[in-house]
């Protein structure tokens, strides 16, 4: 179900991204790094991300437009942990599935039409997180899985390749407040994707 | 030559865009995780519970029957009872560390009954722990006064975990609460499992047992007497 939801979600980044007129639209590869309450979970860098960006022209610097990511973070633990009155022991995993879907607003400059130039950015998301944090051990899960409020700052530049795409190279700050029995969830991220205009 | 020209840059474009896809899709399908458990051991897990209200120090005297009671969800038709051959040395390794924790095992617990006492069960069906539990009758035999037929176990904390059959539990519970109970659950004051254990026995079982057994004891120092 997961699976047929981000799929959807991607067809329609695509369709989206395909009729967008006078816009830049691609996908990235995320490189992140939980921190705060997220970190405590699970610690170390996730190579395991991904991204729909899509964003439309609206005056000579700014921009709208929406994106979509998929972020995993994932540790693998052995040790005792400890729960309320007890505790326990054996391997464990720590995991957080992160997606968030943002409306985003741009500020930029610099030229990046006809697959030439550089263009750069700066630019606020925000929208809702869904976020699922669970601690697995054995055949025994304990699962927390909410929609949180969220907010993301990232700067980033587009710039022309040779064969009519755009390089796209950004930096991310990923902020969703505390929802329900979910922690707040931190992490910035890297991402570096490819990207054509229309 | 200018249509040629485009047909071309927009082949390029479409083959670019075509192999970005491509790359998208295996990163989006190979994205999570596999589970990373690879060996039976790496499915082991001891957990423990208590009742934050018990004093254990008050506590010195325990009994505990000869027998691992197997206990089957009624509704389970199709899971087969397991083999008895690690009972004598799980009930050691239970009686082991409860005296290195100061009990004494009572020597005649009709006559002088015993502070608490100490049941190890196997479950044979994948059974999904809530804090109250029925008992199923299983301990109508042992000790007089027994249980009642209506008799369940209550844990006063959270304990919901889902155990796969061959779990071992070892319940720990006050005698006063077994002969004048004031509702029909018995209050267990600590809990010590071990999931899936009994089932999962190729090769180094008694290592395995002896771990675990011996770990549960380990991560609840709070048991002992003094």
């Amino acid at each position: 179900m997961r699976t047929a939801i981000v799929a959807g979600i991607l067809v329609l980044g695509l369709a989206a991204a395909a009729r967008a007129g006078n816009g830049i639209g691609g996908f990235t590869y995320d490189i992140s790094v939980p921190v705060g309450e997220t970190g405590e979970f699970t610690r170390g860098t996730s190579f395991r991300g991904l991204g729909v960006e899509a964003r439309w022209f609206r005056g000579e610097h700014t921009a709208v437009g929406f994106t979509w990511h998929w972020n995993v973070f994932h540790e693998q633990l052995d040790g005792t942990w400890q729960v309320k009155n007890g505790d326990v022991t054996g391997h464990q995993f720590h995991r957080v599935y992160s997606s968030p879907v943002l409306l985003t607003y741009y500020y930029q400059w610099g030229d990046a039409r006809y697959g030439k130039g550089t263009m750069y950015y700066v630019g606020l998301g925000a929208g809702a997180y869904w976020i699922e944090k669970r601690l697995e051990f054995g055949t025994g899960v304990y699962q927390t899985t909410n929609w949180h409020i969220g907010l993301c700052p990232e700067v980033g530049l587009y710039h022309g390749l040779s064969f009519g795409a755009y390089l796209n190279l950004g930096v991310k700050y990923n902020h969703a407040f505390k929802s329900g029995d979910n922690t707040s969830h931190s992490y910035p991220s890297l991402c570096l994707g490819i990207a054509w205009v229309r | 030559m200018g249509n040629t020209c485009m047909r071309r840059s927009r082949l390029r474009r479409g083959l670019a865009g075509a192999g970005a896809l491509a790359a998208v899709l295996v990163l989006l399908f190979s994205c999570s995780p596999d589970s990373g458990f690879n060996t039976v051991r790496d499915y082991d897990v001891v957990a423990t519970f208590y009742d934050p209200e018990v004093d254990f120090t008050e506590f010195g005297t325990y009994a505990m029957p000869d027998t691992i009671v197997h206990f089957r969800d009624p509704a389970d038709t199709a899971s087969s009872d397991l083999s008895r051959e690690y009972d004598d040395l799980v009930l050691d390794l239970v009686r082991t560390n409860l005296e290195a924790l100061g009990y004494t095992e009572a020597s005649d617990p009709i006559a002088d009954p015993p502070d608490v006492y100490v049941v190890v069960w196997v479950t044979l069906s994948e059974w999904l722990a809530n804090s109250s539990e029925d008992w199923q009758d299983m301990w109508d035999w042992y000790l007089p006064p027994s249980w009642g037929p209506d008799w369940g176990t209550y844990y006063p904390y959270p304990v919901e975990m889902l155990y796969r059959a061959g779990s071992i539990f070892i319940d720990m519970f006050n005698k006063a609460e077994v002969e004048e109970p004031e509702e029909p659950y018995i209050r267990i004051y600590w809990t010590g499992s071990i999931n899936g254990i009994m089932v999962d026995t190729p090769g180094g079982a008694e290592d395995r047992l002896t771990d675990n057994i011996n770990q549960a004891f380990e991560q609840s120092p709070y048991l002992a007497t003094d």
